[in-house]
């Protein structure tokens, strides 16, 4: 059912739900000029959502259904003062939710990339992780000249952020580089002296990607890219277990 | 606006994502009311910085997961992908095509997962990243499950007839 022209089927479903941006929704108009299959399976897209529209909207105008009316009028709500407490944690999860959310971008990141960031990690992780006497190259006692000197190297201000809240204390880190550019690299450790790395690169391209997490030979990995930096973490862990601390790595690098 | 007088106000959607998703008119008013009890009891979870709407639906939404999941369980869990569409999850075949028009039969012969975010996007115009956060999957999985129901329908439709309608009953 894919069609032979410019504008993918994606694309066009996207435009048609008002998700574009001007410049992209103008560049889709531009291309739809000279693409007639483009333009039936936009009207498609229409025909599809009318008849969704014919079919469903008239339960908008159905009264609303005693039960359903006497769950709402019957009900009696808790106090705030009460839950001030839970709200507060309530608020800090909706936070974490809500920023997941604002890092997801509708593109992806390509499969050459994801691979380079993920063998990246893995192997930092794989290497340095288990080396006892040198782990690191800068030690965390010597914390502001590690994040001046990568920052430098970089170009970007880099900060480790604090993963004290999940277990992981800051070991320290070095540089390392990927595909000629330089990277920082990071190494926590948590009081069963488990080990996690955490891969800061460049982006020269600025996207922002949602994370992605995958799991080889006992190790996960979840990395993902923000404006101006892309970030990898691995370590010994279930997804369960890495998902908060990525939510934590992400939260903490928005606010530097 | 009260909490309970902006609930109110969204009822009538939660009623036809749920008549939509359900395709069976007591089943869905079920669920919307199960849905409002729980937002009533859990209030104080809701963030008022965020849309009421998205949240009520996720509430609606999870609900109707696990009841199908409880339904269908037969020993061992269900993974969400693999629940079926509420008759059978077979796409249908050139020679089978459906009866010309009947949409509500299309939507309910979609898989669970496309069906919801199919009907998220173009029924209630939601936001790519707002269906994400309802259904606990990234934007891409989004993106992809509704491209997968939408060729699904035109497949079912002719591209080339206007389906014809039939009203909910």
């Amino acid at each position: 059912m894919t069609r032979q022209g410019k504008i993918d089927d994606w694309a066009l479903g996207a435009y048609a739900d008002g998700e574009l941006s001007g410049d992209a929704a103008a560049e889709i108009e531009a291309l739809l000029r000279d693409d007639p299959e483009a333009q039936l399976a936009l009207s498609e897209l229409k025909r599809q959502k009318a008849a969704l529209k014919q079919a469903f909207d008239p339960v908008l105008a159905e009264t609303i259904p005693p039960p359903i009316k006497s769950a709402v009028a019957g009900a009696r709500l808790g106090h705030w003062g009460q839950v001030a407490r839970r709200v507060l944690v309530i608020g800090a999860l909706a936070a974490a939710l809500a920023l997941v959310v604002h890092a997801v971008d509708l593109r992806e990141l390509t499969t050459s990339q994801a691979t380079s960031m993920v063998n990246a990690v893995r192997s930092a992780h794989v290497v340095y992780g288990s080396e006892i006497r040198h782990p690191v190259e800068v030690a965390a006692d010597q914390r502001d000249q590690l994040m001046t000197w990568l920052s430098k190297r970089l170009g970007q201000p880099i900060n480790a952020p604090d993963l004290m809240q999940h277990g992981y204390q800051l070991v320290g880190g070095r540089l390392l580089s990927l595909g000629e550019k330089p990277t920082a690299y990071f190494m926590y450790e948590n009081a069963r002296k488990q080990r996690m790395s955490l891969y800061i690169m460049t982006n020269p391209e600025h996207r922002d990607t949602a994370f992605r997490m995958e799991e080889a030979d006992g190790i996960m990995t979840c990395y993902w890219l923000d404006g101006p930096l892309g970030y990898a973490l691995a370590g010994e862990m279930t997804r369960g277990e890495m998902e908060p601390i990525a939510h934590a790595v992400y939260e903490a690098l928005d606010r530097t | 606006m009260s909490f309970k007088t902006e609930l109110v106000t969204h009822i009538p959607f939660l009623r036809r994502f749920a008549r939509a998703l359900t395709s069976d008119q007591a089943l869905a008013d079920d669920l919307v009311q199960d849905c409002i009890e729980r937002a009533l009891r859990k209030h104080e979870l809701y963030d008022p910085e965020r849309p009421m709407r998205a949240w009520l639906y996720t509430i609606l939404r999870n609900l109707h997961v696990s009841g199908r999941r409880s339904e269908l369980r037969r020993g061992a869990s269900i993974a969400l992908d693999e629940i079926p569409s509420g008759a059978d999850a077979v796409p249908p075949r050139q020679e089978d095509r459906l009866a010309l028009g009947d949409i509500e039969e299309a939507v309910r012969r979609l898989p669970l997962v496309q069906r919801e975010v199919l009907l998220l996007v173009v029924l209630d115009e939601m936001s790519y990243r707002d269906v994400a956060e309802i259904t606990g999957v990234p934007i891409g999985t989004v993106m992809s499950r509704l491209s997968r129901a939408r060729s699904f329908l035109r497949q079912a439709f002719d591209g080339d007839k206007e389906p014809r309608l039939r009203r909910v009953k």
